[in-house]
């Protein structure tokens, strides 16, 4: 350990094998990842961000929004649920579903050829799920299994599923962020589409939020008088928030491109990769006995 | 080994004499750079400060661009990672490289410059995080003219370390030397590959973010961590055993299983947007620097044979201390995912920073700055105030972000499923109340050391009011508590 | 050494020092590290596949979690997704000038399957034309590891995705090839695979 220049040689050995292996090998796989058509899709994802939402997301970064927002929903498990769509053979398929281990098979038939899908099975295994659904297709039932992704992001409504390198292949530069000071950001558009409530919150994210500790970007608006008539981008605010009369709150340019950009924020295609919920075909959208599966959305702010 | 032969310098040369014709010959880079980086740490301060009471009170400061929390938090990171650590790092680099070689700083002059265009770079930079005009990655907010700059400074102090080095006049290289020729490599090869890849020929998507975290956990343990092994290595049997190391054997194996291992982590926990066999990699390399980490830290405790509680040992014992509390809390927080995304990694950050490469560089400045100026040894209150206030700031803002990190973590994962964010953030309000508190401790030690060593620079330039020819012009009387 | 003495004034560390030996539980330390590491990769790992992220384990798993086709077709893509996606990728579509794409295809379109088993249960070398392009290279066999039952499932998959639409390929076509094929394991080429008619 007394040459200089075989320490020199050694720590380049040795880290030339790091960049090979965090650096290198991980470009070869996914930074040469393109985009493309998941399955039933046409259209290649993702998809580049239109102009307006390309050029919030320069404000998004020059905000330094990355400090206290991550982009990026973690996944910790998944899960399987059976749904139960409606039979034609009903004596068959109340055996089924007493062989199965389902009480009430009578109601739930009932249930599901008048009404709407029945939720039979939650929170088994891929083998149980599929033994079910294969049982009640036999019985000359309709039934599908529904896959789950599960985790606090999820419940909490951050996301369908979890983040992968493929949802970020247009973004430059990317905004994972390392840290949740505030609400993940990646599906936000999905959860709050209203141009209005993201104005507002810019403005002062106390209107929207109480006791929320994000910074007022009041320097994104122009507090001006107004003139022979309020203009319709004006922002619409509680009397405390409000400025004083005759003057209006128009949101500059720049919040503007960034409430594009926070709108443009949704991952609600599935990968091959990151599968995530869907229903079958035949279940009707929406309905309000829909299996836990449809994550309510949006619900990181309280009720006004 | 056939002992040292540390008098390969002139004969007629007395040891006295030729250890102040090195000192001399740092003097003028070495009084710019310390002055400038704890000038940098003030600010760094500072504006940490500012950030952390806007998390729990938001209308302060509030609707100013300049002082927005995404702005004042990166420029807080990196003034204190390139004004402050890395600079004075280096200065000391510079020092210990001259003394250990037994040489005369090459280019002196030219360092001088180089460190200038250093604090115009880190000036620059700064000014354009604040200005909203960032790369939007993090430790790499410098724009381009800030970080180019800086780097091109960085390079030429980095040619003056190592034709300094090829010059020493003493062969045999000791530990710290290694670490610092490690780190001079190491941190250009990282900076570039990281500018590169993601500022000039950005790589697509999620390999950015990898990039990132492999150049986030590089500079802390490969450049700066190197930069604090170093320190540590020099001062520890410097100033407590005469000299003498426990063991070279455990010192090889522990930076070679650094080199081997440090350099594949890359700041990753399951869960993240990336393959998991990339994750996996970085957690396994992560758990793996423990094993440096257990020959480093032995083999300085083993050193550090007489009680080190005086003035001009206790920073390096603190540090020793610091730095095994760092490395166990960030190979906890690979392993635990429940620690992700939350506060907590504020807290290892700064047991870093300043517990660990915080403190051995204030020893060394204190150590080093009456050398070069000529001053009696700043064992007076500021050092004492410096390391008391560093000390308990350090303590409230890392056990209150610990804390609180783990609440929120907690929070983030089996909260309630509709728990919202707001909520979630008041629980932590008491915890950002506390790592405030901490942060004013934080800087009024830093205050503290800088008013002491520019009161000796002051007393330095009084004398010979030219900071450029000193060498000439002064006669630099014994630092007092030299051994 | 005689300089020691004299030359003490704020003296560097000695270089020589330190004869402490490396202690034999620290280099016990890093093996077992070592091996733990290993078999850390080896477990959260997924063979360094790109396709796989933290809940998951493999492509296979992956390839399982089909929502809405009947199990054969479950079965299809998950033995797809572990042996065939490497080359032919999950669009189906190949890599240009290394794997040629399975998407309109006119090899797997073939209203006959005799040809792809024979393909898939003992490999390709040689030129082939595929939609147009040709290719040379070897494929290696990749089907005939799998049961008859799995690979007709594969065949299935590959005939009836990404917008293709031959018939289905049952067990007993499989089982009718391999039996005719007997042990013979040489590659399939071109010339050999047109003898066979288009329509079994």
């Amino acid at each position: 350990m007394n040459y200089g220049s075989l320490i020199f040689l050694g720590v380049f050995a040795t880290f030339v094998a790091s960049w090979w292996g965090m650096v290198f090998a991980p470009q070869l796989q996914i930074g040469s990842q393109q985009p493309k058509a998941p399955e039933g899709v046409s259209v290649a994802y993702p998809s580049v961000r239109p102009g307006i939402a390309a050029q919030g997301r320069q404000i998004y970064v020059s905000q330094g929004c990355v400090y206290c927002h991550s982009q990026q929903v973690r996944q910790e498990g998944y899960t399987f649920e059976v749904l139960f769509l409606g039979t034609t053979n009903q004596q068959a398929t109340a055996t089924a579903l007493d062989k199965l281990g389902i009480k009430g098979g009578a109601q739930l038939i009932a249930a599901a050829n008048e009404t709407s899908p029945q939720l039979i099975l939650t929170n088994v295994s891929l083998q149980q799920a599929s033994a079910a659904e294969t049982a009640l297709k036999e019985s000359g039932a309709n039934a599908s299994r529904v896959f789950i992704p599960t985790g606090a992001d999820m419940s909490r409504g951050w996301g369908l599923r979890q983040s992968v390198a493929q949802d970020y292949l247009q973004e430059y530069p990317v905004q994972i962020g390392n840290s949740r000071l505030g609400p993940d950001l990646t599906n936000i558009g999905a959860r709050r589409p209203d141009a209005a409530w993201h104005l507002n919150h810019l403005y002062n994210s106390r209107i929207e939020v109480k006791g929320s500790i994000m910074p007022a970007y009041q320097y994104l608006f122009d507090k001006r008088k107004i003139g022979r008539a309020p203009s319709p981008d004006a922002l619409k605010l509680p009397p405390e928030f409000a400025p004083p009369a005759g003057y209006e709150i128009v949101p500059k340019p720049e919040a503007l491109t960034l409430v594009a950009y926070l709108q443009s924020l949704q991952t609600t295609t599935p990968l091959f990769e990151a599968p995530m919920t869907q229903m079958p075909q035949s279940a009707p959208a929406g309905d309000t006995n829909a299996p836990s599966a449809t994550n309510a959305p949006a619900t990181n702010t309280p009720s006004k | 080994m056939n002992g040292s032969t540390s008098t390969s310098s002139p004969a007629e040369q007395s040891r006295e004499d030729l250890v102040r014709d090195i000192d001399s010959s740092t003097a003028a880079p070495l009084a710019l750079m310390f002055f400038a980086s704890l000038a940098w740490l003030v600010v760094s301060a500072l504006l940490a400060l500012v950030a952390s009471v806007k998390l729990h009170s938001p209308t302060i400061l509030a609707n100013n661009s300049w002082m927005t929390y995404g702005h004042v938090k990166p420029a807080a990171n990196d003034t204190f990672v390139y004004g402050f650590a890395s600079q004075a790092g280096i200065a000391i680099a510079l020092w210990m490289l001259c003394r250990l070689g037994s040489v005369r700083l090459f280019a002196p002059i030219s360092a001088t410059i180089a460190a200038l265009f250093w604090n115009i770079g880190v000036a620059l930079g700064i000014f354009g995080v604040l200005g909203g005009d960032t790369t939007g990655f993090e430790w790499l907010e410098f724009p381009t003219y800030g970080s180019a700059i800086f780097f091109a400074s960085f390079v030429v102090l980095a040619v003056i370390a190592l034709v300094t080095f090829a010059r020493r006049s003493v062969r045999e290289l000791y530990p710290s030397q290694w670490y610092l020729l490690a780190a001079l490599l190491w941190f250009p090869w990282l900076y570039t590959t990281a500018r590169l890849l993601l500022v000039w020929h950005p790589v697509r998507g999620a390999m950015q973010f990898l990039i990132n975290g492999w150049f986030a956990s590089g500079l802390m343990t490969l450049w700066l961590g190197s930069l604090g092994v170093a320190v540590l290595y020099y001062f520890i049997p410097k100033l407590t055993n005469g000299g003498q190391l426990y063991s070279r054997s455990l010192a090889t194996f522990g930076f070679w299983t650094l080199a081997v291992f440090g350099p594949w982590a890359a700041n990753l926990y399951q869960g993240v947007p990336l393959p998991a066999w990339i994750v996996s990699v970085s957690i396994a390399a992560t758990v793996l620097t423990l094993v440096p980490l257990v020959a480093t830290a032995m083999n300085l405790w083993h050193t550090r044979l007489a009680p080190a509680f005086d003035c001009s040992r206790i920073w390096f014992t603190t540090s020793l201390v610091f730095y095994v509390i760092a490395s166990l809390c960030n190979i906890a927080i690979a392993l635990c995912p429940i620690s992700a995304l939350t506060v907590a990694a504020e807290s290892v950050q700064v047991i870093t920073l300043y517990g660990f490469v915080g403190f051995a560089l204030f020893g060394a400045i204190f150590h080093i700055a009456p050398r070069i100026t000529g001053a009696d040894l700043a064992c007076g209150s500021r050092g004492k105030i410096t390391w008391w206030c560093t000390m308990l700031g350090i303590l409230f803002f890392s056990g209150a972000m610990f804390i609180g990190g783990m609440a929120q973590g907690h929070s983030l994962r089996d909260g309630p499923p509709y728990a919202d964010s707001a909520k979630m953030m008041n629980g932590l309000k008491p915890f950002l109340r506390a790592s405030t508190f901490g942060l004013a401790f934080l800087l009024i030690g830093n205050i503290a050391i800088f008013g002491s060593v520019a009161k000796m620079l002051r007393a330095c330039c009084c004398r010979c009011c030219c900071f450029g020819d000193k060498s000439k012009n002064v006669k630099l009387k014994p630092a007092g508590a030299a051994r | 050494m005689n300089k020691d003495v004299t030359n003490n004034f704020d003296a560097e560390p000695k270089v020589s020092g330190g004869q402490a030996y490396l202690p034999l539980w620290l280099t016990g330390l890093l093996g077992l590290l070592l091996y733990w590491g290993c078999n850390y990769i080896d477990k959260h790992g997924s063979g360094f596949n790109q396709y796989v992220y933290s809940p998951y384990g493999d492509t296979n798993q992956l390839g399982s979690f089909v929502i809405g086709g009947d199990e054969d077709y479950a079965l299809g893509r998950a033995k797809y997704a572990q042996i065939c996606m490497p080359c032919h990728q999950e669009s189906g579509m190949g890599v240009p000038n290394q794997f040629p794409p399975l998407a309109g295809s006119e090899w797997v379109n073939a209203v006959g399957a005799s040809r792809l088993i024979h393909l898939t249960q003992n490999g390709l070398s040689g030129p082939i034309k595929v939609k147009g392009t040709d290719w040379n290279l070897v494929m290696p066999p990749m089907g005939a590891t799998l049961t008859d039952k799995e690979l007709a499932a594969v065949l299935t998959y590959i005939r009836s995705t990404w917008g293709n639409k031959a018939p289905k390929v049952t067990p007993e076509q499989v089982k009718t090839v391999r039996a005719a094929l007997g042990g013979n394991t040489d590659p399939q080429t071109v010339e050999i695979l047109q003898k066979i008619p288009d329509t079994e």
